[in-house]
């Protein structure tokens, strides 16, 4: 086999040897554990109708991504045609047939640099000086099997850097000259995966990635938050799009907001299903290294996230207007329910407070009614605490403790509070706590109505009766008050 | 009982001797003689601020003489709405059964005014804007064919109980039509709120419940398509066919005075569901709805299939031989038994006897009266049929039975089976 060329990935262990005249037919070898493996060699796609053009070293790299090995091979096009450049990337793999997937459609064309960063395919544009870069796993059109992507940005220039370097002349040591780095140079070396090195400046940069600035340069929000989600410690950048996307400046419509919810709560769907399925096997497995956690990696924006960095904030707005910010809560809640993720509480106690501060009481009635909010501890003590301020919402908390079954303690709580000593009495018996309940706190309620405390006191002799033996208090119970009052009251008037 | 006449006035026009019959805005009926309608108007004034002298708040609520009943009903300061209901000779009228009957009728003094309010504004308003003349001519517009829907002798079967009939769905169809009331809000600024109904059933809507119900009772006849028109207002009849929807009533004017002033009405109907939309004045191109269509219609239509599988796969509630119906104040939720497609007047469909309903009345006349939050109370009011009745938190539970020699243990039985049934919570305490 005679060799043209060859490139390796230390990384991967892979070498790709070129052979065939046109130089375009490659053999990709395996290096591991001190063994080659031939793998099975592929005809690069290059400009076929150009005779004299063979497939040139520089156009050939290796590249790294979502932990998959691709082979990029940039196609030049035809001379004198208005067509662009092309970089086809060839999946290669150990024991299949390697095969083109994705082409990046550059645009433009000449000489190109590839850069790997953070998983993103960056192509440096020499003679415009420009960068543009591609997700493999954002959407593109896809034809016969390969998927055709286009740079999610126009061709920006890298960040100017600025070199501090000490002053040529030696009068004050501690003088420092700025040198502005001339960016796209000839002298720039390219390296796997995000190394430039200026061989004049005597430099070595790695290439790198400013998230949060990257906000207000993708037009579509949706498109961002997906590509954010795909990158690395993105978390906050996600936060970030999420609260521009719900603040009053940003006039973002609400069906693009609940596309951002949706593609938020996929992740956050998949990493919980991954995190059960890992949970799963670790108790079915004695050796827990080998299995795989990668989804832990994960950038995943949670309840928790969106609650304490954006909605609460939100909530607290006076600006915006109370029923967008229920109908931003809402999007939520829809977008978490399709996902089938149970709901924290306090989204629900968030959206109570903006219903009962923009005064929709009957909007939230109907929420309850069709369990939109769901029951629950938090919710109900909530309910309860505005239900004195706003008198439209009253027996909220009380249906909902209710409802729940567990919370008898604070149903009795209520009903004393309301003085409805004789509706707590007729609940304590049906939910068969008769004998538990201190008999204190209902005498003490009761003190207000004579005809009630009767009531009351003959209820709690006739427990004492069947637990004691003997109609009066125990002393345990503290009740001394009360028997005073009811022989006072009651007693006292027989005995005139 | 009949309706002997009815009238309103205001005792600030027309002070000077002589002038009295300036204070009248309405008489009902008209062919009455003017030395009656005077006297009738000075016979009320007194009596209102005669009673005034012992009321520390509030005013007199109705006036009782041999064979009339007076009702009084102040909607706004000054102005007053009388109804008076001539007593059917030789019946007996007295006791707690009075005052049921009573607010019955108080019912239509509220209802009228209501529904004024809603077509024209209020009777202040209208003064103010275009005098007394057109205040008089308005009202003679109005009531005499609102009188003329209810009749002389008003039937009991009206809804007293308020509420709405909801049409029960799941969670994530609740959250699509709160998710499409958002967009709408979003998209066309100038709608001030939309109503969403299936076959008169409430579904969800932005509005708080009084205007809420002003609207569903006004429109009674457009929210379901299936049912026939009846009242003059509510000709059913599509106005204009949108690709998805149809509109069958287009920018009505109507007033909502605390809430929007005036505003326009549009009942949009795609399937079964109808929607009230409330939009601000000044809309007339006729782009608008189409534009809506798009947006609602669309929607609607891919929400129609997943509705229509949940009511399809709802549960019925057990075949019990009893009527019930069930009022929660807090919600404003209204069951009853045999609901398929019921409307507001869903006691009419109980097929509940007249004596037995007169019975509901009663005791929810007390309740109210006496503020009870936990009450019970079963009655046999004829021979094979027993009335229960619970209350528990502002919640009612009305249940008919008709059970040859039943006693009180099984019928305690079936209201217990029954009880569980209603917002999950039980009122078998």
């Amino acid at each position: 086999m005679t060799v043209n060329w060859a490139v390796f990935s230390p990384e991967a262990g892979l070498l790709l040897a070129s052979t065939s005249d046109k130089a375009n037919m490659l053999v990709p070898f395996y290096f591991n554990n001190g063994q080659v493996t031939k793998l099975h060699k592929f005809e690069a796609d290059i400009c076929k109708t150009a005779p004299s053009l063979k497939l040139q070293e520089r156009d050939v790299i290796l590249l790294k991504l979502y932990d998959k090995l691709y082979a990029g091979i940039l196609k030049h096009p035809q001379p004198n045609s208005t067509e662009k450049c092309l970089l086809s990337l060839y999946l290669l793999l150990k024991d299949a047939v390697v095969r083109k997937v994705y082409v990046l459609r550059l645009g433009m064309v000449g000489r190109f640099a590839f850069s790997v960063v953070d998983n993103l395919v960056v192509a440096h544009h020499q003679m415009s000086k420009t960068s543009m870069f591609f997700d493999i796993k954002l959407p593109g059109v896809s034809k016969q099997n390969v998927v055709y992507l286009d740079p999610l940005l126009n061709p920006l220039p890298i960040k100017p850097f600025l070199l501090k370097s000490p002053a040529s002349d030696l009068t004050s040591k501690t003088a420092m000259t700025n040198t502005v780095c001339d960016l796209y140079c000839a002298t720039w070396i390219v390296f796997q995966p995000n190394v430039i090195i200026d061989a004049v400046l005597g430099c070595m940069w790695y290439l790198k990635l400013v998230l949060n600035e990257m906000g207000d340069m993708f037009q579509d929000q949706t498109v961002l938050v997906d590509f954010l989600l795909l990158r690395k410690a993105s978390k906050s950048a996600v936060l970030d799009v999420c609260k521009q996307a719900i603040s009053p400046l940003h006039k973002i419509p609400i069906t693009q907001i609940a596309s951002i919810f949706s593609k938020i709560n996929q992740r956050y769907k998949d990493y919980i299903d991954a995190e059960l399925a890992y949970i799963e096997k670790c108790e079915t497995q004695t050796e827990t290294s080998s299995i795989p956690s990668r989804h832990r990696d994960w950038v995943v924006v949670d309840q928790n996230d969106l609650y304490a960095q954006v909605f609460f904030p939100f909530s607290e707005s006076e600006e915006i207007k109370s029923s967008f910010k229920v109908s931003v809560l809402i999007e939520y809640i829809k977008s978490l329910h399709s996902f089938k993720v149970d709901i924290q509480s306090f989204v629900y106690e968030l959206l109570v407070t903006c219903l009962v501060k923009g005064g929709s009481y009957f909007e939230l009635q109907q929420l309850m009614l069709h369990r939109v909010i769901e029951d629950s501890k938090e919710v109900a003590a909530l309910l309860r605490s505005l239900e004195d301020d706003h008198p439209k919402i009253d027996g909220l908390a009380l249906d909902m403790y209710k409802r729940m079954a567990t919370c008898d303690h604070q149903v009795i709580d209520i009903l004393l509070s309301k003085k409805q000593v004789i509706a707590a009495i007729r609940f304590v018996r049906s939910v068969g706590m008769s004998d538990l309940v201190p008999a204190r706190d209902f005498l003490k309620a009761s003190m207000h109505d004579d005809m009630m405390f009767y009531n009351v006191y003959k209820f709690f002799e006739a427990r004492n009766i069947r637990l004691n033996g003997k109609p009066e208090f125990t002393a345990a119970e503290v009740c001394d008050e009360y028997m005073l009052h009811y022989v006072t009251r009651f007693v006292s008037d027989v005995i005139q | 009982m009949e309706i002997d006449s009815y009238f309103i006035y205001n005792s600030l026009l027309g002070p000077k001797e002589g002038e009295e019959i300036k204070k009248l805005l309405f008489y009902f009926p008209k062919e009455q003689k003017l030395f009656r309608k005077i006297n009738d108007v000075g016979l009320c004034e007194a009596i209102v601020q005669f009673s005034n002298t012992f009321l520390s708040h509030g005013h007199c609520k109705y006036m009782q003489t041999n064979d009339r009943i007076y009702l009084f009903h102040e909607p706004e300061p000054s102005f007053w709405i009388v109804l008076s209901m001539r007593k059917p000779s030789g019946n007996e009228f007295g006791g707690i059964k009075d005052e049921a009957l009573l607010s019955t009728y108080q019912f239509i003094l509220e209802e009228s005014y209501e529904r004024f309010c809603l077509w024209h504004n209020t009777f202040a308003a209208l003064l103010e804007a275009f005098g007394t003349a057109i205040l008089i001519s308005k009202c003679k517009f109005f009531f005499e064919e609102f009188l003329e829907q209810f009749g002389r002798t008003p039937k009991l079967e009206k809804n007293l109980f308020g509420g709405f009939q909801y049409f029960s769905q799941d969670k994530s169809s609740i959250l699509n039509f709160r998710s499409l009331l958002s967009r709408v809000q979003e998209t066309f600024p100038e709608v001030l709120s939309v109503t969403f109904f299936h076959n008169g059933q409430l579904i969800l809507t932005d509005l708080s419940d009084g205007p809420c119900s002003v609207l569903s009772k006004a429109f009674h006849s457009q929210l379901n398509p299936t049912n026939s028109s009846r009242s003059k207002f509510n000709k059913k009849k599509v106005v204009r066919k949108l690709k998805y929807g149809s509109i069958y009533v287009h920018l009505k004017s109507v007033h909502f005075p605390a809430l929007f002033g005036e505003c326009q009405v549009c009942i949009y109907c795609v399937s079964n569901f109808t929607i009230i939309f409330l939009i601000s004045c000044g809309i007339e191109a006729d782009d608008y709805f189409s534009k809506i269509d798009m947006v609602v219609g669309a929607q609607l239509t891919s929400l129609v299939s997943s509705v229509l599988s949940i009511t399809e796969s709802k549960k019925s509630l057990p075949e019990l031989n009893l009527k019930f119906l069930y009022s929660n104040k807090l919600n404003k939720s209204l069951v009853a038994s045999n609901c398929g497609n019921l409307n507001d007047v869903a006691i009419e469909t109980l097929t509940i006897p007249n004596d037995v309903l007169q019975k509901m009345y009663v005791m929810h006349e007390f309740i109210l009266n006496h503020r009870k939050h936990d009450y019970e109370i079963m009655e046999k009011v004829q021979a094979d049929c027993w009335l229960s009745l619970k209350v528990l938190h502002g919640k009612e539970l009305y249940v008919v039975i008709h059970h040859k020699n039943a006693n009180l243990i099984c019928v305690n039985d079936d209201i217990k089976k029954l009880s569980f049934q209603f917002d999950n919570i039980s009122f078998a305490d």
